[in-house]
């Protein structure tokens, strides 16, 4: 894993600096679609390492020592994400201006959701005590960062006025048992031995998660529409067949090379949420002002910014791979 | 005082006049527009219509980008208009995302297309840092010296009327009582200060 992170570093590197010698950083962004890319690697990276915390804190209970390896992928998968959003900055010199405590603005409560996620995940993986009644604790860590991490999204996403299609509650939990199916999927590539309890515990989240997915799909037939405002339809087209297809493998396949399958159906899921629930419906707006343009809004997605994002994740998986070298420092 | 604008919709005729003289105003950069006239049609045949629809910042008295704006660069001055100070924007466009009339911009270059510039390079923008987000701030360099924005004086059918809303005698506050004045998406909550009259 070190070689294959290391190359996807050197890439998305490279490709940072292409963008900016050709002078063509945030050329996908325009009025009508702010938001690109990186932030929905945001999303995803974050909401994947928000699952984790919780798998760590929780699962480490049902299932004996997920605890210390799902912190590692956290604490990776978290400052992926801090690094996919001083990317979107335009002026990432200035990140720390953040720190003005504007507390009704979103992008606060982000910054802190992602510090409180990391300094969690990192609390989580170097404190890793025996005892029993530490579980308690472990557990109240996990779920309070996890918790800090899901509502920052969820508030982002629930911002706007002009885009009232985001304006649905249940996206936060959509996104909270994403990131938890996210991470079990994660965890069948990291544990040795049949996958027992884990990919039954994948099954069992999957198929509430497809339930939701189901009501999003089907919420706009029945829900009550706002006046002047769009119905509350939500993108899930994408997402449904490949959720189906991985329920479908994990029910009826026996084998680990089918399950393994299925976590990867679910991993692909995840991002395709991602873009779906936050670049598209920016797209969409919600006073249908789409009406007005002569051309509908696009989001022009780059191939540089794609090798960009693969970057983020070879981030994730050397920061994982660092935390292994200096495990046993900190454990002495 | 809280300036703000009204557009008669039956007076505009489309000719961008407003758009051209506010882009030689403020120097945008390539493709970024403070305001633009959208042309759509509304209704269908035989009743059709072609509607020219002015756009720029409404200048929210509940402005969501202010709150948006993570670092206080988004706020309101003391007359109304929505103000970014651009030393303080760190470009992360949480105010666009917030923004339900698409007034704003982000800025990823600073060429202008404007003559003026070093060789035959053309001018770069002067009051825009690259990095940020930008949008119309009602002229507000030339309304302290009294004058009107940039669209408004240079309008050829007079459609477009500027002035202190919170004047009762004001020529602006009597169009904007109007019956067929009306804001864009007022569901947004926003309590837009740029009204259209129908």
């Amino acid at each position: 894993m070190l070689m294959t992170a290391s190359l996807l570093v050197i890439i998305g590197g490279i490709s940072v600096y292409r963008e900016i010698s050709k002078k063509q950083t945030f050329t996908d962004i325009t009025n009508e679609v702010p938001w690109g890319i990186y932030v929905v690697a945001y999303f995803y990276l974050a909401g994947i390492g928000g699952g984790l915390l919780l798998l760590s804190a929780a699962g480490g209970l049902l299932v004996p020592g997920i605890a210390g390896v799902t912190a590692q992928l956290a604490l990776g998968f978290f400052v992926g994400a801090g690094f996919s959003l001083l990317l979107d900055l335009g002026r990432p010199e200035r990140a720390l201006k953040i720190l003005y405590m504007k507390k009704q603005s979103p992008m606060f409560w982000d910054f802190i959701g992602l510090t409180v996620g990391l300094g969690g995940a990192a609390l989580l993986f170097i404190w890793q005590p025996r005892a029993e009644s530490a579980f308690f604790a472990r557990m109240v860590i996990g779920l309070l960062s996890c918790v800090m991490v899901f509502a920052a999204e969820g508030w982002t996403l629930n911002l706007c006025p002009g885009r009232g299609i985001w304006n649905e509650p249940l996206i936060t939990v959509v996104f909270i048992l994403e990131g938890f199916a996210s991470a079990l999927a994660l965890l069948l590539f990291f544990r040795e031995g049949p996958p027992g309890v884990i990919a039954n515990g994948l099954l069992a989240v999957m198929t509430a998660v497809l339930i939701l997915n189901f009501w999003q799909f089907s919420g706009k037939y029945f829900l009550p529409r706002e006046p002047g405002r769009r119905n509350r339809k939500q993108e899930v087209k994408g997402v449904l067949p490949l959720r189906i297809a991985a329920c479908a493998l994990l029910l009826i396949a026996g084998g680990k090379g089918w399950i393994l399958l299925a976590a990867i159906l679910v991993l692909a899921a995840g991002f395709l949420e991602k873009f779906e629930q936050v670049l598209i419906p920016q797209i969409l707006m919600a006073y249908g002002q789409g009406n007005e343009y002569k051309h509908a809004p696009k989001y022009k997605l780059e191939a540089n910014k794609g090798l960009i994002v693969a970057g983020l994740f070879g981030i994730a998986g050397l920061t994982y791979e660092m935390l292994n070298l200096l495990l046993p420092l900190l454990t002495g | 005082m809280r300036l703000g604008m009204v557009i008669d919709l039956k007076r505009c005729v489309g000719c961008q006049a407003c758009v051209a003289a506010c882009k030689v105003e403020h120097g945008t950069p390539e493709g970024t527009y403070f305001t633009k006239v959208l042309k759509y049609e509304r209704g269908s045949y035989p009743n059709a219509r072609l509607i020219n629809m002015p756009r720029l910042c409404q200048h929210c008295a509940e402005a969501s980008c202010v709150k948006a704006c993570p670092t206080g660069a988004s706020r309101h001055l003391e007359n109304g208009i929505v103000m970014i100070d651009h030393s303080l924007c760190i470009g992360c466009r949480y105010c666009m995302a917030a923004c339900p009339y698409n007034a704003r911009s982000f800025i990823h270059n600073t060429r202008t297309g404007l003559p003026g510039g070093s060789g035959e390079q053309p001018a770069p923008c002067a009051s825009m840092e690259k990095g940020t987000v930008s949008k119309c701030n009602f002229c507000q360099e030339r309304v302290k010296e009294g004058r009107k924005p940039s669209c408004v004086e240079t309008c050829p059918a007079g459609a477009r009327f500027f002035g202190d809303l919170d004047d009762p005698h004001s020529e602006i506050s009597v169009l904007a009582g109007r019956a067929n004045a009306r804001q864009l998406y007022p569901e947004a909550g926003t309590d837009p200060k740029v009204f259209y009259l129908e």
